[in-house]
């Protein structure tokens, strides 16, 4: 047979693409026996479920010889097999011996799960003359007729106004009072509703392919009203809004009712369900009892030829409409008041989202349930064996095959296929004969099954076997254009290394290089490793050669050295690229990691799969956190490595590297889910085979704990390449410098120092450079005995204040990125933290401040990036510079009104006048002391000294306040920062107090002087007493006395 | 204005303030000496008045003031009459007159302790004796009485002239009483405290009893 045949056959016959039944032959040919089934006794799954095999099903359940009543329902998710099940259980009583079928006293009925829809249903019961009533065969036949013939819009207005007639006659209030009903049907009528309800996929259309499906499609759901038939596009209620607005009254009530609560959508779409069977009976035409008749008279007809009836449906899902009546038929056992009727087993295919929707329905009718599940299907043996089958089926001659089944389809006369494939290939047994997999083979197809989002043996089929063999037949048919095999999970090899190597083939197109990656980690062990085994076959990755050239591959020659089996020997490649000798040897280790389930293994294989799909199918980085933060260690090196980068050696500080370094978020690898802003990216990994092979480096070196492992030395390599050719623009990045701008982060830092420390009123030693930067190397804090006299440098200090963190920030980038690591030795010799720094960097950054005055604003970058740690010395300085300006205005606009002020009493401000007035002071301080006037004795304390050293002292502050500096800020800064202004403002406030001192006294003596009262009239009292004096003196005169001495 | 000159003012103003304060200083001691000194002098004047009407009364007939002490007080009274035509009259100026005056009081006030008692006595023993006798007793023992008081008390012109007028009229009481000279002799005795019972004579008994004064005389032994 041709590739053309076998394709054809595939999808004609064996996987066939129309989802049209498969013809017997081919069913039985590829039919793969259930062999756990779960059975239920009843229609409840509370107790155990027996475990059967479809055989033992059979002879247990189908085979009735008591005839005993049976309604079956078997039951399992979409594609598992429900179908296959019920058709292999059809064909089984078919093809049973006469003791078991007799067709005579048996009436089989087989509705398929094609054209399931309820016209589909319909025709296969009128193609299968179940009906008897002629008038209910013409209504059916009638609408078989007409909705082939009918307008599908006028049909599906119908079914709008169906619901709405439902709606509007719902008197029971179960769910809406009558009267909301109406409402409900208001809205229903609504022209936005409507058109929306009718629009494609709408739920009028849904109800329409219940109804009316063609006869090659599935109909899978029967829900017709959903939420989104409510909404809008966007998912908004745009529509309920407006009709709110605009409707009419009873409709905008309904309107407004569904906008009070989400709840309340899915209250009126669940309420709408619940009426699509009386909708699809209206459209039908038919009514519950008619349908109900169909079986009835079915069964009555046949209990009165005296037959029974064995019915399989494969998918209940069509009788949407007629399926409480079906049920309720079916489920009624003969005999007794039933006598009339025939004896029913039923076997009917429910998916299990059909049994839980209407399990009250089946509950406590069914008999038995049989429930596929994944254990039925789901194993590796089953899967290769169902693939061995349908290969089979595929490479046989399909007249063999069908030969085959008309003779009784016996497993053991199964034709084999004569395909042979290239090479010696993977076979399963089949009645104890080998039937080839190729081009599978079991671990392709247990891989390829894992990574179906559906597992199920439907989904096995159509998206493994028959998407895989298409694309194996055309390219063996055009010979070109290969895509087999196709690997839609990404699924990498495990050997990372293989895997870049593949990636540099130069003789490979990129298509052909992820084929081959594909093969090596689907069909083989996940590695290239070449061998040459005994019988001098070439093996890659345990694949034989053969099958690479078979599929268009015969261009790869292997990675490395092929080892021959026989001698151990490597022999060198012929064509391409060899990665280290060392990293070929490790086809084990992903065997070997499979066993193992350790934390750190699982992480590594995780990471190895979320790195190989990231670089082969651009799927985003889903671990890229760990990736950079690997990524970080090894640039910035952690407690366990020292960085790649000697950054010091390189002249960038590594104070200065590890500072910019520190933020995970500077490390970025093209398709992470969260893009980091560019602005802060400083290592950036482009997605490329070689940032691959330096990520599967960096997760290597983590699992291993080191470079000691095959192949490091290909990955160091490979993780180095990658470094140094990004090595100069990472540089570039963290110090933020190129050709045409060097940063001058010393000097920005030495500048803020000394800034800091002039605001404060700190001394700086700037006599020269080295004692500049010795005094500026330390912390400056504010120095509270320290008043300004201007607002505008309090502000500054306190602006300087709240950026003590910045300013220490500058300080420690100062010292740290100026310091010189000391080698280890130097470090044990001196344990003290003495450091040493690059002087000459320093003190040339020292020199040009001072040369320039400390004022370096106008070398400022002029864009300076907003928290850059490298620029933020540089962004402190912009915003100082100005305000250092004006404060400065602001100081020397208060130094002169001091000055004016002083001028006013001293006169000019000279030696000469401030020594006369000092001297005036002191003696103004002499005369309230002679005085006893007490004065103020801090005043008097603070103009004691020499009025010459004070005046010398007042000239100095008015010299250096009144320099001609102003178009300088940073020098009068300079000569501000002492303070100068304060002393000469102190010094005018003591003027100022003396002088009020000296006027207060002054009235004082004046009031006092104005009290003191002079005596009046002491003339004439001394002229008294002197004349009394006189007459006294007479009158002594005139006394007679004796002489004492002559006594 | 410069600080210079507020300073200046307000040290001009401080100092003529000061120096009013020292004038009215001054000018209030000089009142108080002066108004010292004017007592001081009335009762020097005082002294030598009593001094002069002592020697006018007769009660001394000889100087009470000795020269030594009337030249110091000469000199004392000359110092402050000075210090008064010059206006420094001091305190202490006047403290010395003072005490020179106090001791001129003193030496006055012996002399009159002396004088005063040896002028008054006999006068008034006579009158003691005799007032009962007399047309009005309760007169005679005021007088005693005054005299004894004047005597024992401060000299002054007052007391002098007191002194003298009341001993005048002691006199005249006892001048108006006219008796035997032995009755008076007897009574003088009695008066002093010498009488005894052999002046009892019959002529002495009988007067005795015709002046009812028998119970009034006892006899002491």
């Amino acid at each position: 047979m041709s590739w053309e045949q076998y394709r054809s056959v595939m999808e004609r016959y064996a996987i066939k693409t129309d989802d049209m039944a498969t013809e017997d032959a081919y069913f039985i040919a590829t039919h793969m026996p259930f062999s756990q089934l779960d059975v239920y006794l009843g229609g409840k799954t509370e107790s155990a479920p027996k475990h059967m095999t479809e055989e033992e099903i059979f002879d247990n359940l189908v085979y009735n010889p008591r005839n005993a009543h049976r309604l079956i329902i078997v039951r399992g998710d979409n594609g598992t097999g429900k179908s296959h099940l019920i058709r292999y259980l059809k064909a089984r009583l078919e093809n049973s011996a006469s003791t078991v079928y007799d067709p005579a006293k048996e009436q089989l009925i087989f509705l398929r799960r094609l054209n399931n829809s309820v016209r589909g249903v319909f025709s296969q019961l009128l193609e299968q003359q179940v009906i008897r009533d002629p008038e209910v065969e013409e209504k059916l036949r009638r609408f078989v007729r007409s909705s082939d013939s009918r307008d599908e819009a006028s049909f599906k207005t119908e079914i709008l106004f169906a619901y709405v007639a439902a709606v509007s006659n719902d008197l029971s209030g179960s769910v809406y009072k009558p009267v909301i009903c109406r409402d409900i049907a208001s809205y229903l009528s609504d022209s936005r509703v409507r058109e929306h309800l009718l629009r494609e996929d709408g739920a009028v259309a849904r109800c329409y392919n219940i109804i009316t499906a063609p006869s090659n499609q599935v109909l899978k759901d029967t829900k017709v009203f959903s939420p989104t038939d409510f909404l809008d596009e966007r998912g908004k209620s745009s529509i309920i809004k407006a009709v709110k607005r605009q409707g009419d009254p009873q409709a905008s009530d309904f309107a407004a009712t569904l906008l009070e609560d989400d709840s309340e959508i899915d209250r009126l779409v669940n309420y709408l369900n619940r009426f699509t069977r009386e909708v699809i009976q209206r459209c039908a035409d038919i009514s519950s009892e008619s349908t109900k008749s169909v079986f009835e008279q079915l069964r009555r007809e046949l209990k009165r030829q005296g037959r029974n009836l064995t019915l399989f449906i494969e998918d209940f899902t069509g009788f949407t409409g007629i399926d409480t009546e079906l049920i309720t038929v079916l489920s009624t056992e003969h005999g007794g008041d039933y006598s009339d009727l025939c004896r029913v087993t039923a076997i009917i295919g429910i998916t299990n989202d059909y049994f839980d929707q209407f399990r009250d329905n089946f509950k406590d009718r069914v008999t038995h349930q049989i429930s596929v599940t994944d254990r039925s299907y789901g194993t590796n043996e089953f899967l290769i064996q169902m693939a061995g089958r349908y290969l089979n089926a595929i490479y046989c001659d399909p007249a063999a095959l069908r030969d085959w089944e008309r003779n009784g389809a016996a497993l053991e006369d199964l034709p084999i296929s004569t395909f042979r494939p290239p090479c010696a290939w993977e076979t399963v047994k089949i009645a104890g004969r080998d039937v080839t997999l190729y081009p599978f083979n079991s671990q392709a197809l247990t891989a390829l099954y894992e990574g179906l989002i559906v597992k199920s043996p439907r989904a096995f089929l159509k998206e493994v076997l028959r998407a895989q063999l298409k694309e194996y037949f055309d390219g063996k048919i055009y010979g070109d254009g290969w895509d087999f095999p196709l690997n839609p999970k990404h699924v990498q090899m495990h050997k990372g290394e293989h895997a870049s190597a593949i990636d540099r083939l130069e003789g490979l197109s990129s298509k052909d290089r992820s084929r081959l990656k594909s093969v090596f980690a689907l069909w083989a062990d996940g590695t290239a490793a070449g061998v040459k085994e005994a019988d001098g076959a070439i093996t890659f990755g345990g694949l034989n050669k053969a099958f690479l050239d078979d599929i268009g591959l015969s261009q790869f020659n292997g990675i490395g050295a092929i080892v021959d089996q026989t001698t151990g020997e490597s022999a060198a490649p012929q064509s391409v690229p060899a990665p280290d000798s060392d990293s070929v040897s490790e086809a084990v280790r992903p065997a070997e990691a499979r066993k193992s389930v350790s934390r750190a293994e699982q992480d590594y294989i995780r990471f190895q799969k979320d790195i190989d799909a990231w670089y082969s199918s651009g799927a985003p980085l889903q671990y890229h956190a760990d990736y950079r933060k690997m990524l970080q260690s090894f640039i910035c090196g952690d407690n366990k490595q020292c960085g790649a980068v000697n950054w010091q050696d390189i002249g960038v500080p590594a104070y200065v590297a590890a500072e910019r370094l520190s933020d995970i978020s500077c490390f970025s690898i093209e398709g992470q889910d969260n893009a980091p802003d560019p602005e802060k990216v400083l290592v950036h990994m482009e997605r490329s085979a070689e940032s691959r092979d330096a990520l599967q480096a960096l997760i290597k070196l983590r699992y291993f704990k080191g470079w000691d492992f095959d192949g490091s030395a290909y990955y160091q390599q490979r993780l180095l390449t990658w470094l140094e050719r990004n090595k100069a623009a990472i540089i570039e990045k963290v110090t933020a410098a190129n050709d045409q701008q060097q940063l001058s982060v010393i000097k920005w830092c030495l500048a803020l120092q000394y800034l800091r420390a002039m605001i404060f009123g700190r001394r700086a030693d700037t006599g020269s450079p080295a004692e500049a930067v010795k005094s500026l190397f330390v912390p400056f804090r504010k120095d509270d005995q320290i008043r300004r006299e201007t607002k505008e440098w309090n502000d500054l200090v306190q602006f300087v204040l709240s950026r003590n963190p910045e300013f220490d920030s500058a300080l420690a980038m100062l010292q740290k990125s100026s310091a010189a690591t000391m080698g280890a030795i130097q470090l044990s010799r001196d344990t003290s933290d003495r450091r040493f720094y690059r002087g000459d960097e320093l003190i040339e950054a020292a020199e040009q401040l001072i040369a320039c005055g400390w004022d370096i604003e106008s070398e400022l970058p002029a864009d300076i990036p907003d928290k850059h740690l490298l620029y933020n010395p540089a962004s402190l300085l912009k915003k100082l510079y100005p305000k250092i300006r004006s404060v400065m205005a602001a100081e020397r606009k208060h130094a002169d009104a001091a000055a004016a002020r002083l001028t006013e009493w001293i006169g000019e401000l000279n030696q000469e006048n401030l020594i006369r007035t000092l001297a005036s002071v002191q003696e103004l301080f002499r005369t309230f002391n002679a005085n006893g006037i007490l004065g103020s004795s801090a005043l008097r304390i603070r103009f004691e000294k020499p009025p010459v050293e004070m005046a010398r002292d007042v000239m100095k502050w008015v010299t250096v306040l009144t320099c001609n500096a102003e178009d300088m800020p940073v020098q009068q800064l300079s000569a501000y920062s002492g303070n100068a202004l304060n002393s000469l403002c102190d010094f005018l406030r003591d003027i100022q107090t003396i002088a009020q001192l000296a006027e207060q006294e002054e009235a004082r003596a004046k009031k006092e002087l104005a009290k003191i009262s002079t005596f009046t009239g002491m003339e004439a009292i001394s002229e008294a007493a002197r004349a009394c004096m006189e007459a006294l003196y007479d009158q002594l005169e005139g006394m007679e006395v004796y002489d004492d001495a002559a006594d | 204005m410069l600080l210079t000159e507020t300073i200046g003012k307000s040290i001009s103003a401080i100092q003529h303030k000061r120096d009013a304060q020292e004038q009215r200083q001054s000018d209030e001691a000089y009142g108080n000496a002066l108004a010292q000194l004017n007592k001081a002098s009335q009762e020097l004047k005082n002294i030598l008045e009593c001094a002069a009407a002592m020697k006018e009364k007769g009660i001394v007939d000889h100087p009470v003031m000795a020269a030594q002490l009337r030249d110091e007080l000469l000199e004392c009274v000359n110092n402050c009459g000075r210090g008064v035509s010059d206006g420094a009259l001091t305190a202490d100026m006047v403290r010395v007159l003072k005490a020179k005056g106090d001791a001129a009081a003193v030496q006055i006030k012996i002399v009159w302790k002396e004088a005063s008692a040896a002028y008054a006595e006999g006068t008034k023993g006579y009158l003691l004796m005799i007032g009962g006798l007399s047309d009005d007793p309760g007169q005679a023992g005021a007088l005693a009485d005054n005299i004894t008081r004047t005597v024992a008390g401060e000299p002054s012109v007052r007391a002098v002239k007191s002194l003298a007028a009341d001993v005048a009229a002691a006199k005249k009481i006892t001048e108006a009483f006219s008796l035997n000279p032995e009755i008076e002799s007897f009574l003088k005795k009695v008066s002093v405290q010498q009488a005894t019972a052999a002046d009892l004579t019959p002529g002495i008994l009988t007067w005795l009893q015709e002046k009812r004064l028998t119970s009034k005389l006892k006899i002491r032994f």
